[in-house]
């Protein structure tokens, strides 16, 4: 894999312009429109209000002094005054908190939509483009991309609108005034709006490398923290600590530009404030002194105003880094979103009813796409691949690692579609099923079964969600898990824990079992479903799975051949076709590689044997 | 000065941290100056004159001074995160050497990893925002008092009756955001870790057809909780109406009624009271600065207590400096265990309790037992990631706690049952072991370990990439690359975590070949899961929770029919079980 690519960036989407994801995020708040709208024009009332109190409070100025004699305190123009400032400031604070309300709202849905919405999108995508999905690590990478998708909504659309709309109130307050400080002001509000994130961007580039550079530096850093125990007994460390230390000051080197563009920014931002209030109080004492403004009402209204509309103007570029790293993140989201599922599926399909649960596999070829090295180390996985298997029959797939048996399942699930031949369930072949239609064939136990961290109960459930306790009980004790399960207090409704971190290996498995009773499909898939138990766990829960299996057709992949010596006929695949295939006793007689492997694993001494 | 733990702070952190902060102080007077030089202009225009005009020169001073030093604020807050930042991620990577793989599982260093990339980025608003802006924010009001006072007294006096305000309104709405936090911390959690699920049980969730309820359900969870929230915040958020009131009336209101007061007594001039009115401004510009550190300094600090914690963590070893009994000697190595102890912190009961045992030079000592009954812990004892609570372990004689670290780990080739294969080609996975391993080093090595074949069909050879993002090695091509290690190490002792079943009929061969080369004429200690090499080994010792459970050659185990000996013979059941099992015709329902 490239190095782009660990920086988390997929082809496709990547050419997609800057403006196309704005529009794109943007069609995901339809939904607020109205609720945003409020939000921005709180905010926007908010400011201009603020603007109003100084404005008032410096014009009270003239006000005052115009209508008072020197020693006497005037106090009923003092009290007119204050009163306005008063009624402009529960503006603020209505604003402030319809502003504020409005503002949480947003944030709280737009985020769990964008979640949702990256959900469904790949819904259709699992497992196939999801294999990254599968670590924790990229789970928790793709949950922050969403976290940092929604400053983009909650800090960057209300600063950039009232950077421009703000600034156009006040100066249309400034033409009332006299039009001469509106062709002064104007010129100083465009620079900080628009010319000053513009120039911010020219200067810092979009961040894309410096992103990159801290997704190879976070790579190495989490590598360095794993791989410790073969560094120590290497003496490795110091070595190792140099480069991280390397890697980070040339990451750092590389942040230079984009700090520098920042703080340049801000230099900037400093200069166009002050230059513009400067102006405006040029351009007003120069009024003033023509006779045009009053000198103490409406210049220092005009100053004061302007004062906060510079303030406001330069919100845009302010929350520039925000909305850069919302984008880059939304970037990386989309590309993951717009992936092209690895199956088509129909609307319409016969349904699962009645089809007789024969397998066949006629001349399949398979080949996983380039992008898929997740799955498999062999690009090429059947080259013209046949078998089938008779109703009611329990057959096993055995053979070497990496040579296909899980691309067996991962076909018959439509997981993908093989690029020539025909997989048949019955009489039809599998295309002409939907895929909700074609899940209902199969119940499938795998290595390593995912248990959801809810309660037993939910997880067996999963099975059949309408199933009544009844039924749930006794899928339990199809799979050995009741008599456990009446020994914990909180029974069915205790957590399993993250991934079912609460339970043992055997447990997860019994539940995953449990799950394929309920759901009573006609075929049973056991992909490598004992692998990861030690022997003496792998015992009972073969048990359970001849409960599973009894009366239904059964494809199981193992890797312990002791599992499997009881299989109808077993299946030695090798190099993606069948190599041997008999019972157990016809291959070891046959003397090939089962009879070969069936030597080696007799060697092998689970230490859990030992009994006390 | 800044209240953190010294180990998160650099002196060069410590310097930007001091350049921004007075950078950030020094702005607070020149917005004073500018405010009051505007007040002026307004004097001066009252006496008919254009005063900014006149003072072209010094405000030029002034706007470039601003720039300079908001240019100086914000590349100060940068240079000191960017320092903690590289600092804090060595600090995390040292200490996990310390601490070591015995102590830190496979769950601990995932938890690690994470903190040190994502959760070290969070520090980076710790430092600039939190700790410069806090200190800015807090200078704001005293600086704008000052200049108030030294205007007009009487002004300077009802503005610091002012000044209270602003923590008022912070301490009031982190109260508020506080009890809803909390309320919704709960839910929040149940909804992210329910989606974090989805994510990753959604194959699963496909193959039940549940995808799109469970959609469903997690969409209702959402919306039932903004409900809840916005309840909580409808009230709690009308403290805003309140506040920018009070704001208004207390700040801007009272200082221009008492400016103007003072005007009538003949104190100030027009143009004070202007600038006294623009003045009152800067007071609500410190809410700003406020609420940005509050929430970013709140994440920061989470992530820098996580780490401080575990730099806190004791090491297991001392890190004394021992002797170094010389170069890697050419001759194996007596290796002795003498009533070793040791538990795990936290732990309530020892992983190793009282073990006593020796391997004699070039002997092969199988070391068997199930899981957690100490093999592990004797690995991390030999290696000295950790170090017995009591007892000692000697080294030909010498107790280890007189050794070099490095010299002891120096004698040592460790080929785990899962090497870690580090992101990179596969000559840089292969010089770990040695750092300047010439060509021909790297090639007879491989060769040695059965392992230069498959890299030379590789189109890429020794510069195929390997590890998480790279191509991902077979166990048992992993296993090899680990052997070659070993083999570059050169060290007189191997500790050989045997592979388990995962290993092919192909592997096997190439595998046994391999080792046996490793393994001659050094002392070796063997975790063994394979009857074939426990049968090879010069002796076996049991280990079952923790106690030497036996130990003696094969066949005197065998004669002492104890937990070796049960072994056998429950294998042997184990086997003629499933043999009558597969022959059982019962079985193939249907």
């Amino acid at each position: 894999m490239s190095v782009e690519a660990t920086a988390g960036e997929l082809p496709g989407t990547g050419k997609a312009t800057n403006l196309q994801i704005i529009r794109r995020l943007l069609t995901y708040m339809t939904p607020f429109n109205a609720i945003m709208f409020t939000s921005l024009t709180a905010r926007v009332v908010k400011i201009v209000a603020q603007a109003a109190v100084l404005g008032i409070a410096a014009a009270s100025v003239g006000l005052y002094i115009e209508s008072a004699t020197p020693g006497v305190v005037n106090w009923d123009v003092l009290w007119r005054q204050v009163r306005w400032i008063a009624l402009a400031g529960t503006i603020v604070g209505f604003a402030s908190y319809i502003e504020n309300y409005t503002g949480h709202y947003v944030a709280f849905r737009i985020l769990a939509a964008f979640r949702d919405k990256f959900y469904y999108a790949m819904l259709p995508l699992a497992p196939a483009r999801t294999a990254k999905l599968q670590s924790g690590d990229a789970v928790s990478r793709v949950m922050t991309d969403c976290e940092r998708v929604e400053p983009f909504y909650a800090h960057t659309i209300a600063p950039a609108v009232a950077a421009i709309s703000v600034p156009i109130i006040l100066l249309a307050w400034c033409w009332s005034v006299h039009p001469t400080l509106v062709w002064a002001l104007a010129p100083f509000y465009v620079a900080t709006t628009f010319v000053l994130p513009w120039l911010v961007s020219k200067l810092g580039g979009d961040g894309i490398r410096y992103r990159e550079q801290l997704g190879q530096v976070n790579a190495f850093v989490a590598d360095s923290i794993q791989g410790v125990r073969d560094t120590v007994a290497f003496g490795y460390e110091k070595r190792r600590a140099r480069e991280l230390w390397e890697q980070g000051a040339s990451m750092q080197a590389g942040q230079e530009k984009l700090y520098g563009a920042d703080a340049t920014q801000r230099a900037l931002a400093e200069i166009f404030i002050t230059v513009g209030i400067l102006a405006s109080a040029w351009v007003g004492v120069e009024l003033a002194l023509a006779g045009q403004i009053s000198t103490l009402v409406e210049l220092p209204a005009v100053i004061a105003v302007s004062v906060v509309g510079f303030y406001v103007s330069v919100g845009m570029a302010n929350n520039y880094t925000d909305f850069r790293v919302s984008i880059i993140a939304a970037r990386r989201l989309f590309s993951m979103m717009d992936q092209p599922p690895a199956v088509v599926d129909r609307q319409q399909g016969a349904t699962s009813t009645g089809v007789e649960s024969s397998i066949h596999f006629r001349n399949v070829h398979f080949e996983y796409d380039a992008d898929d090295v997740d799955w498999s180390r062999q690009k090429k996985v059947f080259d013209g691949f046949s078998f089938d298997i008779v109703p009611g029959r329990h057959v096993a797939l055995v053979g070497p690692s990496g040579t296909g048996k899980s691309t067996v399942v991962n076909l018959l699930l439509r997981q993908w579609d093989p690029q020539t031949g025909e997989i048949r369930i019955g009489n039809r072949p599998l295309k002409d099923f939907s895929l909700v239609e074609l899940q209902k064939f199969f119940a499938v136990v795998s290595q390593r079964a995912f248990i959801f961290n809810e309660s037993i109960r939910d997880n067996i459930l999963l099975g059949r969600h309408d199933a009544t306790q009844a039924d749930v009980e006794a899928a339990a004790r199809g799979a050995g898990l009741a008599e456990w399960i009446a020994t914990l207090p909180d029974g069915y409704n205790t957590a399993c824990g993250e991934r079912g971190s609460k339970l043992s290996g055997g447990q997860r498995q019994r539940v995953a079992i449990a799950r394929a009773i309920l759901k009573n499909a006609p075929i049973v898939l056991l992909d490598e479903a004992t692998s990861s138990l030690d022997v003496e766990t792998e015992l009972g829960v073969m048990r359970a799975i001849r409960n599973l299996s009894k009366g239904r057709t059964s494809l199981t992949i193992a890797h312990r051949l002791s599992t499997i010596m009881d299989s109808d006929e077993i299946l030695v695949m090798l190099e993606g076709r069948i190599a041997e295939r008999g019972t157990h006793n016809e291959l070891i007689a046959k003397g090939g590689w089962y009879a070969r492997m069936f030597e080696i694993q007799k060697d092998e001494v689970d230490a859990t044997l030992v009994k006390d | 000065m800044l209240g953190v733990d010294d180990r998160l702070v650099t002196p060069a952190t410590l310097k930007w941290v001091k350049v921004g902060l007075l950078a950030g102080l020094a702005t607070i007077p020149t917005t004073i100056v500018l405010y009051y030089v505007l007040g002026l202009t307004i004097d001066a225009a009252l006496a008919g004159t254009n005063q900014i005009r006149d003072w072209l020169f010094v405000l030029t001073f002034l706007v470039l001074l601003k720039a300079g030093l908001a240019w100086l604020f914000r590349t100060g807050q940068f240079r000191a995160s960017s320092e903690a930042k590289l600092n804090v991620r060595d600090q995390i990577y040292q200490q996990v050497v310390k601490l070591g793989p015995g102590i830190l599982g496979k769950r601990r260093t995932g938890e690690i990893a994470n903190t040190a990339t994502e959760g070290v980025e969070y520090l980076d608003y710790y430092f600039s925002v939190y700790f410069v802006q806090i200190w800015v924010a807090i200078a704001i009001p005293i600086f704008l008092c000052a200049a108030m006072f030294s205007i007009d007294w009487v002004v300077g006096l009802w503005t610091l009756a002012g000044v209270p305000l602003t923590p008022l309104f912070v301490g009031s709405s982190a109260r508020g955001f506080r009890r809803i936090s909390k309320q919704n911390e709960e839910v929040k959690n149940r909804n992210s870790s329910q989606y974090l699920d989805s994510i990753q049980g959604m194959s699963t969730l496909k193959m039940f057809n549940e995808g799109d309820r469970r959609g469903q359900q997690m969409e209702a969870g959402n919306e039932t909780q903004r409900q809840l929230t916005m309840k909580l915040l409808l009230v709690a958020q009308f403290q805003f109406v309140f506040l920018e009131l009070g704001f208004a009336l207390f700040s801007t209101a009272v200082a221009m009624a008492v400016a103007l007061y003072r005007w009538s007594g003949g104190f100030m001039t027009p143009g004070e009271v202007v600038a006294v009115v623009l003045l009152s401004l800067e007071f609500s510009r410190t809410l700003l600065l406020i609420g940005e550190f509050f929430f970013a300094g709140a994440l920061g600090r989470e992530v820098a207590a996580k780490v401080i914690e575990f730099l806190n963590e004791k090491a297991p070893v001392s890190a004394g400096v021992g002797r170094n009994p010389g170069a890697k000697p050419d001759k194996a190595v007596r290796i002795e265990f003498r009533n070793v102890t040791f538990t795990y912190p936290g732990a309530d009961k020892p992983a190793l309790q009282n073990l006593s045992m020796t391997l004699e030079p070039n002997e092969t000592v199988a070391l068997i037992g199930r899981s957690g009954s100490g093999k592990t812990t004797v690995t991390n004892l030999l290696l000295r990631t950790l170090e017995p609570d009591s007892g000692e372990i000697l080294f030909d004689g010498i107790p280890e706690k007189e050794l070099a670290l490095d010299w002891i780990r120096e004698q040592i080739a460790l080929v785990p049952q899962d090497p870690f294969l580090f992101y990179g080609t596969i000559a840089d996975n292969l010089r770990v072991a040695k750092e300047n391993a010439t060509e021909a080093e790297l090639v007879a090595a491989t060769k040695s370990a059965e392992l230069y074949d498959y890299i030379r069909s590789t189109p890429d050879g020794f510069a195929t990439k390997v590890g998480d993002q790279g191509m991902a090695l077979s166990g048992g091509q992993a296993q090899r690359l680990a052997i070659a290690r070993a083999f570059l190490k050169n060290a007189p002792i191997v500790v050989l975590d045997e592979p388990t079943s995962q290993i092919d009929v192909e592997t096997e061969t190439l595998l046994n070949r391999a080792l046996a080369r490793l393994t001659e004429n050094k002392t070796v200690l063997l975790i063994a899961h394979r009857l074939s090499t426990i049968e090879q080994a010069d002796r076996i010792i049991v280990l079952e929770g923790g106690l030497l459970a036996e130990s003696g050659t094969r066949q005197a185990l065998l004669a002492q029919g104890g937990i070796y000996a049960g072994m056998i013979r429950t294998k042997r059941d184990i086997e003629s079980q499933t043999h009558s099992h597969g022959t059982a015709p019962a079985v193939a329902g249907g």
